[in-house]
């Protein structure tokens, strides 16, 4: 539960631009705003991103707002309350303004509200012109197609016949584009999460959507097809398939995939991973070239922010393809392209990833190991701490000790931790079993044939593993 | 000469809402400036006929250019900067009475990743809006749709939560969105009867018919209601 106040927590998710155009909705008349209120504004302003929830930077608040007067924490609160509700009414206002489509729907429903349906008719045709030219003829571009020729065929008198039929005729072509493409992607997600969970489902339209395509609908459009190659990749994933969708991604023209990219960035991205932790070194490259061909097209960036996931991920494959200066340009570049509140973190985080690359297994430990890492990092840096220590073992066996205390702490942390779920935990727990099973078998002097062996054997019982792959490369030394 | 559609406009507003144009004319976040204000004053004794005559447009002139000799180009020029204004507070208005409206564009504003909670908080009021309405209709799946969509998308959201159906639901809902419009085209050209060898080939349309027959849409009155007509036609 977040405990910071709710009109902070809006107000520190806007971006630069939007905290200065809100001062015109502060002082705007149809916005009667009590003078605390509008007060409040200019006194969180100059610091939005830092503000403070704590009750003495509440009180702080207070006598700015009131001078000379003892703290009232309702009277605040209600301050507070009228200014939130002015940055709301400010938010779907501008979403409204800055959304073309909306916009316009919702003028020509003021309109015919007030029985102007001529000019509200006007408007939904030229919306029906402006969506005609849009260059991506993707399932949105279908959707509002089917929306607007079905808007103007209701409208239509009825002995219009002609206009009629053929409205009816767009509107139903239109529908089935967009119940193509949907049936497609909801089948992608829908599949995708059964394969994980291996739960049953139910896609009742997407045999006839499937025989619709081979019988000509969308044949023809190159993004449909990816949508197809994506969903052979689910159901029948072989290699040939993967290498005519990356090429058929990788070769799009100028106009790229919109809203779609993101999408089917991550289809092709996920598989090659996935053939990765499979073992199949022909993958070793392509998740790095996958991450360089989103990041040349900015399609990593929403709303300016990157995901960290995306961010450690790219450390990690570039880690991994030894392209270290290349990584370390990277770093520099995008760190201030994630959320404030995690840089820091993530950037300790890469660095050691970095280190560890170098073998600077001393340099890992002595940067992130007393660092207080949040929730979202504190698994992941704990295991490469645990790397980091087992190969200086590997060099140095009186290092046994502490690594064996650093498996037990960590196995002791995850037992402890209440706030994940147990699948959430699982593939760490697991890393902790085999690498102990590792250095057990190790101390015994078992033969690295036997241990490979072994290991090998419970790798592939237990399925669910953090860093996989330097588990089995650290049996065959 | 003088804008038509702007006196429309003005002609329809309530009193009370005339009067709060004045507002937004002043308001810069509503599209508001100087020159919206005083046109706004100078044609508000016209309210709510706006019936002007030469003579009148002329005195309206003069207020607005005082010393400059009559230009039509000037005066429709202030009449758009008006028009402009005035379509924003049309805007304002819908927002300031549509409470669905208003939650579905907070609740847009609300996907960035630190505002999880509060997206969830406008998805449940933006559900409980919509199942209080009467009518299931193309319009009601299509909010549907965009709700799932959006949840799902959220990057706050657990997409491989074994429990998760978001996305079953929003399956199923772009599927009824699409019935809505499907069916009643298909009822449109069967009834224009041009269609009919074409509908016979319509691979989709077949199989929502089989689908609606076998009862998959039992508690869906409008897509039932759909069938029949199409039966009736048939």
């Amino acid at each position: 539960m977040n405990k910071d106040i709710k009109l902070f927590r809006i107000l520190k998710s806007l971006s630069r631009k939007e905290i200065n155009q809100l001062q015109s909705a502060v002082e705007s008349p149809l916005y009667p705003l009590a003078l605390p209120s509008q007060k409040l504004y200019h006194i969180l302003r100059p610091h939005y991103r830092k503000l403070d929830s704590t009750s003495e930077g509440k009180k702080n608040i207070f006598a700015e707002l009131f001078p000379g007067e003892s703290y009232d924490d309702a009277k605040l609160r209600r301050v507070f309350s009228n200014l939130t509700q002015v940055v709301k009414k400010f938010l779907a206002y501008n979403q409204l303004q800055n959304d073309t489509w909306q916009r316009e729907k919702t003028l020509a429903e003021a309109y015919e509200e007030l029985g102007l349906s001529t000019v509200s008719q006007q408007i939904r045709e030229n919306l029906y012109e402006r969506v005609d030219q849009e260059p991506l003829k993707n399932e949105n571009y279908w959707k509002k197609k089917m929306i607007l020729s079905g808007a103007q065929q209701s409208a239509l008198l009825s002995n219009q016949k002609e206009a009629s039929t053929k409205l009816a005729k767009e509107t139903s072509s239109a529908a089935d584009h967009y119940f193509a493409y949907a049936t497609v992607r909801h089948a992608l997600l829908i599949k995708s999460k059964a394969y994980v969970f291996d739960t049953p489902y139910n896609l009742s339209y997407l045999e006839a959507v499937k025989k619709a395509y081979k019988n000509g609908l969308l044949r023809d459009d190159s993004l449909f097809r990816l949508y197809v190659l994506a969903l052979q990749l689910i159901e029948e994933p072989r290699k040939d398939v993967f290498f005519a969708y990356q090429s058929l991604y990788f070769n799009q023209g100028n106009v790229g995939y919109g809203e779609d990219d993101l999408f089917l960035f991550y289809i092709g991205l996920n598989y090659a991973v996935r053939q990765i932790n499979g073992g199949d070194i022909d993958f070793q490259k392509l998740p790095l070239e996958w991450y360089k061909f989103g990041l040349n097209r900015n399609i990593l960036l929403v709303n300016g922010l990157m995901e960290h996931v995306d961010f450690s991920n790219i450390v990690f494959f570039g880690c991994q393809n030894n392209e270290i200066d290349w990584t370390l340009t990277f770093i520099k570049d995008y760190i201030k392209l994630l959320p404030l509140e995690i840089q820091e973190e993530e950037f300790l985080y890469s660095k050691a990833s970095i280190f560890f690359q170098e073998n600077k297994f001393y340099e890992v430990i002595d940067n992130i190991s007393e660092y207080p890492f949040s929730s979202a990092y504190a698994l992941k840096s704990k295991v490469l701490i645990l790397k980091s220590h087992f190969e200086i073992y590997l060099k140095d066996s009186t290092y046994t000790l502490t690594l064996i205390s650093s498996i037990l702490a960590f196995e002791s942390y995850l037992y402890r931790d209440k706030k994940r779920t147990k699948a959430n935990k699982l593939p760490y727990i697991n890393f902790c079993k085999i690498l102990k099973k590792i250095l057990i078998l190790r101390i015994k002097k078992i033969s690295k044939t036997v241990i490979s062996k072994q290991i090998r054997k419970q790798v592939a019982v237990k399925k669910v593993i953090v860093s996989k792959n330097w588990l089995l490369e650290k049996v065959i030394i | 000469m003088l804008d038509d559609k702007l006196f429309t406009i003005l002609r329809l507003l309530s009193p009370e809402h005339f009067k709060k144009l004045h507002r937004a004319t002043l308001s810069a976040f509503h599209q508001g400036n100087a020159t919206a204000e005083k046109t706004y004053k100078v044609l508000s004794p016209y309210y709510p006929q706006f019936e002007l005559s030469p003579k009148d447009i002329r005195k309206v002139y003069r207020k607005l250019f005082p010393e400059k000799d009559f230009n039509p180009r000037k005066l429709d020029k202030y009449m758009n900067v008006l028009l402009k204004t005035t379509e924003s507070f049309l805007l304002y208005l819908r927002l300031e009475s549509d409470d669905y409206l208003h939650e579905k564009l907070v609740n847009k504003a609300f996907t960035h990743p630190n505002l999880f909670d509060l997206f969830l908080k406008s998805q449940a009021k933006r559900h409980k809006m919509l199942d209080g309405r009467e009518q299931k209709d193309a319009d009601y799946w299509e909010e549907k749709t965009e709700l799932y969509d959006r949840l799902y998308a959220h990057s706050g959201h657990e997409k491989y939560d074994v429990n998760d159906d978001t996305h079953t639901q929003l399956n199923e809902s772009s599927d009824r969105f699409y019935m809505h419009y499907k069916m009643s085209s298909s009822i449109i050209l069967q009834e224009n009867e041009e269609e009919a060898e074409l509908q016979k080939g319509d691979i989709l349309l077949k199989e929502i018919n089989t689908a609606i027959r076998r009862g998959d849409y039992e508690n869906e009155a409008l897509l039932t209601q759909y069938l029949l007509r199409e039966e009736r036609t048939d």
